[in-house]
């Protein structure tokens, strides 16, 4: 049975209404233009390649299926458990936990261990781990061969895969071969070979190894790291929608209608501007935590709660960062309300509300993409900052801010714990970076003068 | 022969872009006399600042030099070491640009860039280099040294900053002087100071100058030899008196007859078919033959035009110059049009005042007003153009976006149709806004980079009529685009990728569309080349026979008033200063202010050529005029009276009004 939290609906939303502005700027022509434009720049088709496979993964983490356990004397359990998607798909990843920390592509623990041996006596070691190389006898001597088996089936199966699919998509399509197909889609599809055979690389590894190492309690930390990419998706997509709208249209307004409106709107975000936000939103997580308290009813479960505050942080860190864009937006609007076309338009009588929406919006979305891209990635980190003060994520949501917190006191121990850190960052830079690099080719594209 | 300073030969300039080279220069030679000064004229895009920044070896970083030598004093340029380039650039080789504000940096002293310049040369001490910098800025004619020397580039007006700007080009005392566009940015009276100057100081240290422009005005005033450049390429060397005497390139010709002049009211100006042909493509033979009038199969078979010699110093690139029709060609004549002044469409603006408030303070007190329009009068009948004269600054923009009530106005009436459209709301003044319309200066600005140019000229008629179905609205405006001369296709394209000209059509069919009766027309053609300049005036013209429309003309540009204009008012610190018709205005001018404005125009007819007024640089605030006559701070023919009060209007002939103490009423 399917269910869905707040955040997923959310999530679901926001793709539907993506797909949908989509689907309609294509039927426009002047709005197609551009599109073909990214889709014929290298990077804006890799970039987006690599976007839209982090948000399959979401999409799938958000596809929730609720079931009940079977119990051992063959009866349905009564208390149901949830798991998405993604979280079926990766089982191996999710049940093969180890006691404790243990390095990436380990076969031992990380610490030694007092073991008592076959003999009786007691001996100091690294035990063995119970999943990573668990099916070597000698690990030792085989397991680099193991590994670079292993990887070269992964690829080799990768490759074929892509293969199949390209033939797929050669027999959907006879009018042309494979050589005459778009430059977007040949750049697309050598993409997607990457792509493919790096996940079936790590699909053929992951089961006999854990490639980014576990960690303190033993769980495996690429699976923390891929399902943190759903909430570093979420916090990045929902804050800003919560933020746009406001710091859009105060930003507009102040700098279009001038006078009492500017200053009333210049004062608020100067007052706000001036509290210091980590201080509103620890109040407001707290205030949130002690109605969840309060209401057990309507949050009847763990995962409830936990997202219940995600979504919480999303509205709280939406409405304190609209300031900075806010003023942006003013001060460019000053700008451009001095335009001769803002002036021609006036002279033909054209609504205020039509100025604003045809001749100052679209004049300044390049700054609200660029704040959005930069601010991005900011709210990635802030999730991190707030959580080190235990008012970010839920500690039981998977979250780079997590994992990076964590990984602060493993950073401290000797020998250190570096790839709970590294993990996190491979992951939250490809993300920022791909939808980086996707902002900027947009950007130019919809820029009419850049493009000649 | 002596040797020449400079003596560039066969140039080449590219600029590679990824998709293709364009070759903004391919092959230009001249050379510049010690003591010569030099004119390079051409419209805009023909390569004219690209050869002289090649020469100083200050491109762009895509732009490269592939061929040609720069010899200088027997030194080629193009071939020494950047080391050695740095003691020629500046110290023997100085530039002037078009933009004196942002030439100089807004936070340093003009007295610390000059000395900067002084010093990047020589080692002297401080005493010496500032009464060096003293020097320079008393050769430039700046008044109140000691006191200029301290001040910042904000402080100055814009004729003194280029003359800061050529005491810093001076600092070293060059050889040779380039000037590209000096004056382009000034106002026409202190234009004809800086040319002065630049004259003076030639006679002065005997440097050469190499003047860009593309002004035919200038190149007369102040050349010893004139340069044609079109599309990449010299087309005709001459010295002046042979160039204006008889141009002989057919280009040369049209760039003569496209001027508008008070004779060539009557007729449509003679405009260049086609545009500038693509610098990226391979040309064959002459590159002004698809524009030509006088092409023959000759001039697009042979593989390189080559010089023709009709005199000693007197060469061109055309292999029919011998044999083509000297004679000035004439543009179509108009038919005179019957101009009923029917009192109802009429414009009549009385008193008009547009003060805006100096704020100051936490509570914003107001403490004083700049009176941009203060107390205009003027009727604007039906069908007829006035043209609005003044000095940048004199509150002719102001006016006409008063009229439109673009800025609020402060007192007066504006009536048309009996309805004073002043006292109207903004909601009231709606009706109206198909009555007036306005085009601007410039074309780059004025449409929004970001909209299709269908739905530009769709905005004003889905604004003001909402009844109208999509299908009539797209009827009317391919239209308007039939009207100005552009095909419908371009409803799809962006403003962008329309030439300067094209995009002031697009304005002025964005303006037609409502069909006003009244445009204003901020200077339309003054960021325009004259060529396209020509074409445009063609089509306001035209338009006002088609549609019976008025033109409240503001520009500087007295050629343009001469040609188009029924009526001028002159307007000096917010106020007329005198209002008559053309012939009246420009022919027998009467207030000081005027003469001298008229004085000021460069010219190349001879006869016209009489004793020029100086105007002092030194405009003052219209926050706070003078007392008095507003004028007196800068008349010659000031008198005790003029510092008392403002003299009254006085009647001279006919429509012939003027404020000056120098008229009383009888």
């Amino acid at each position: 049975m399917l269910t869905l939290l707040w955040t997923d609906i959310a999530v679901f939303a926001l793709v539907i209404g993506g797909a949908l502005a989509v689907w309609r700027s294509s039927k426009k022509e002047h709005l197609r233009r551009p599109w073909q434009k990214v889709f014929n720049n290298k990077v804006g088709v890799i970039s987006l390649t690599v976007l839209l496979s982090f948000i399959l993964i979401g999409v799938l983490d958000s596809t929730r299926i609720q079931y009940y356990k079977q119990l051992t004397n063959g009866e349905l359990s009564e208390h149901s458990e949830t798991l998405s998607v993604l979280d079926i798909v990766l089982t191996p990843l999710r049940t093969q936990v180890e006691k404790t920390y243990s390095m990436p592509f380990a076969h031992q623990a990380y610490a030694k261990e007092m073991k008592v041996s076959s003999k009786g006596s007691t001996q100091w070691i690294y035990p063995r781990l119970v999943y990573g190389g668990g099916h070597l006898t000698d690990p030792v001597a085989d397991k680099s061969m193991d590994i670079a088996i292993k990887t070269m089936k992964g690829f080799g199966f990768g490759v074929l895969i892509w293969f199949l699919s390209v033939i797929c998509l050669q027999l959907l399509n006879t009018r042309k071969s494979f050589f005459g197909w778009s430059p977007g889609i040949k750049n697309s599809l050598y993409t997607l070979l990457g792509v493919m055979s790096l996940v079936s690389v790590v699909a053929t590894l992951a089961p006999y190894y854990h490639i980014l190492g576990t960690d303190k309690v033993g769980e495996d930390v690429l699976y923390q790291a891929i399902k943190s990419i759903r909430t570093g998706l979420v916090i990045g997509s929902l804050t800003t929608i919560v933020m746009l709208p406001i710091a859009i249209s105060l930003g507009l307004m102040a700098g279009f209608f001038r006078g009492w409106v500017d200053d009333i709107i210049q004062y608020l975000y100067t007052t706000l501007s001036s509290i210091p936000g980590v201080l509103l939103i620890a109040a407001a997580i707290l205030m949130a935590q002690v109605y969840m308290a309060n209401n057990p009813e309507l949050f009847t479960t763990l995962e409830d709660r936990a997202d219940m505050r995600l979504l919480l942080l999303c509205l709280i860190l939406g409405i304190t960062s609209w300031t900075g864009l806010c003023r942006l937006l003013r001060a460019e609007t000053l700008k451009i309300r001095e335009m001769d076309y803002v002036i021609a338009a006036r002279a033909l009588g054209v609504s205020r509300l039509r100025l604003l929406k045809r001749h100052v919006l679209p004049n300044v979305m390049h700054l609200v993409m660029i704040t959005v891209v930069l601010d991005f990635s900011g709210l990635v980190l802030a999730e991190a900052v707030l959580s080190y003060i235990n008012i970010g994520v839920d500690p039981s949501t998977y979250s780079w801010g997590n994992m990076i917190n964590t990984s602060r006191l493993e950073m401290a121990r000797e020998p250190i714990v570096w790839w709970s850190l590294t993990a996190a960052f491979i992951f939250m830079f490809s993300l920022v970076l791909a939808a980086n690099l996707f902002a900027d080719v947009v950007r130019d594209a919809f820029d009419p003068r850049s493009n000649e | 022969m002596p040797q020449p300073l400079l003596s560039v030969q066969g140039l080449k300039t590219q600029f590679n872009q990824p998709s293709e080279a364009i070759r903004a220069v391919d092959g230009i030679s001249f050379d510049i006399a010690e003591g010569e000064t030099f004119a390079l004229v051409g419209e805009s895009g023909c390569g004219k600042s690209i050869s002289a920044l090649s020469v100083l070896r200050l491109l762009p970083n895509n732009a490269q030099i592939t061929a040609g030598k720069v010899i200088y004093r027997g030194l080629d340029l193009l071939r020494i070491a950047e080391k050695d380039m740095r003691d020629v650039r500046g110290a023997r080789i100085a530039m002037i640009f078009q933009d004196p504000m942002t030439s100089l940096n807004p936070v340093m002293s003009i007295g610390e860039q000059i000395a900067e310049a002084v010093l990047m040369h020589k080692k002297m001490q401080s005493a010496e280099v500032k009464a060096k910098v003293i020097n320079l800025l008393k050769q430039v004619r700046i008044p109140d040294v000691d006191q200029r020397y301290l001040e910042f580039p904000h402080q100055l007006s814009g004729g003194m900053r280029q003359r800061v700007m050529i005491a810093i080009a001076l600092a070293n005392e060059p050889d040779l002087l380039i000037a590209d566009e000096p004056t382009t940015a000034l106002d026409v009276t202190i234009q004809s100071q800086i040319l002065q100057l630049l004259k003076d100081l030639q006679q002065q240290t005997g440097m050469s100058l190499w003047i860009i422009t593309h002004d035919l005005g200038i190149v007369a005033d102040i050349a010893d030899r004139v340069a044609v450049m079109y599309a990449g390429q010299l087309l005709e060397v001459a010295t002046r008196q042979h160039f204006f005497k008889q141009p002989a390139h057919p280009y040369s010709q049209r760039l003569f007859d496209a001027v508008p002049t008070l004779e060539k009211r009557n007729e449509a100006l003679v405009t260049l078919t086609g545009a500038v042909p693509k610098l990226s493509q391979k040309f064959i033979g002459c590159r002004f033959a698809e524009r030509c009038d006088f092409k023959i199969n000759a001039c697009i078979e042979t593989n390189l035009v080559d010089w023709t010699s009709i005199d000693t110093d007197h060469k061109v690139r055309c292999i029919r110059v011998n044999d083509i029709d000297q004679t000035k060609q004439k543009g179509s004549v108009f038919t005179k049009p019957d101009i009923q002044s029917n009192q109802n469409g009429s414009l009549t603006v009385e008193n008009l005042k547009v003060h805006f408030p100096i704020k100051k303070g936490l509570l914003k007190r107001t403490i004083g007003q700049v009176k941009a329009v203060d107390g205009v009068s003027f009727e604007l009948l039906a069908g007829t153009t006035m043209a609005l004269v003044g000095e940048s600054g004199c509150g002719k923009t102001t006016l006409g976006k008063g009229l439109l009530q673009l800025l609020p106005i402060t007192s007066g009436r504006i009536e048309y149709k009996d309805c004073d459209l002043s006292r109207l709301s903004e909601n009231e003044f709606r009706p109206y806004r198909d009555v007036l319309q306005i085009i601007f200066q410039d074309p780059f600005s004025s449409m929004n980079p970001r909209m299709l140019v269908g739905d530009i000229l769709e905005e004003g008629l889905r604004a003001l009529k909402p009844t109208l179905d999509d299908e009539t609205i797209r009827q009317q405006c391919d239209e308007l685009l039939a009207k100005v001369g552009l095909s419908a296709d371009v409803r799809l394209r962006y403003p962008h990728e329309f030439s300067g000209g094209q995009r002031q059509r697009l304005c002025i069919a964005r303006a037609l569309a409502v069909k006003p009766s009244i445009i204003i027309c901020d200077e339309p053609t003054s960021a325009l080349d004259v060529s396209v300049q020509a074409q445009v005036l063609n089509l306001l013209k035209d338009l006002q026979r088609e549609e019976h429309l008025s033109y409240l003309f503001i520009t500087h540009d007295l050629s343009v008033v001469s040609y188009l204009a029924d009526t001028v008012a002159v307007m000096y610190l917010g106020r007329i200063v005198e209002y008559g018709s053309v012939d009246d205005v420009l022919n027998r001018p009467t207030h000081p202010y005027t003469k001298a404005l008229i004085d000021a125009v460069p010219t190349w007819d001879e006869s016209l050529k009489n004793n020029i007024t100086r105007l002092p640089d030194n405009m003052p605030s219209p926050s706070n005029p003078p007392s008095g006559c507003h004028f007196h701070t800068r008349c010659e023919e000031v008198m005790p009276a003029c510092r008392q009060s403002y003299p009254e209007t006085t009647k001279l002939t006919g429509s012939h009004k003027v404020n000056c103490h120098l008229f009383k009423a009888e």
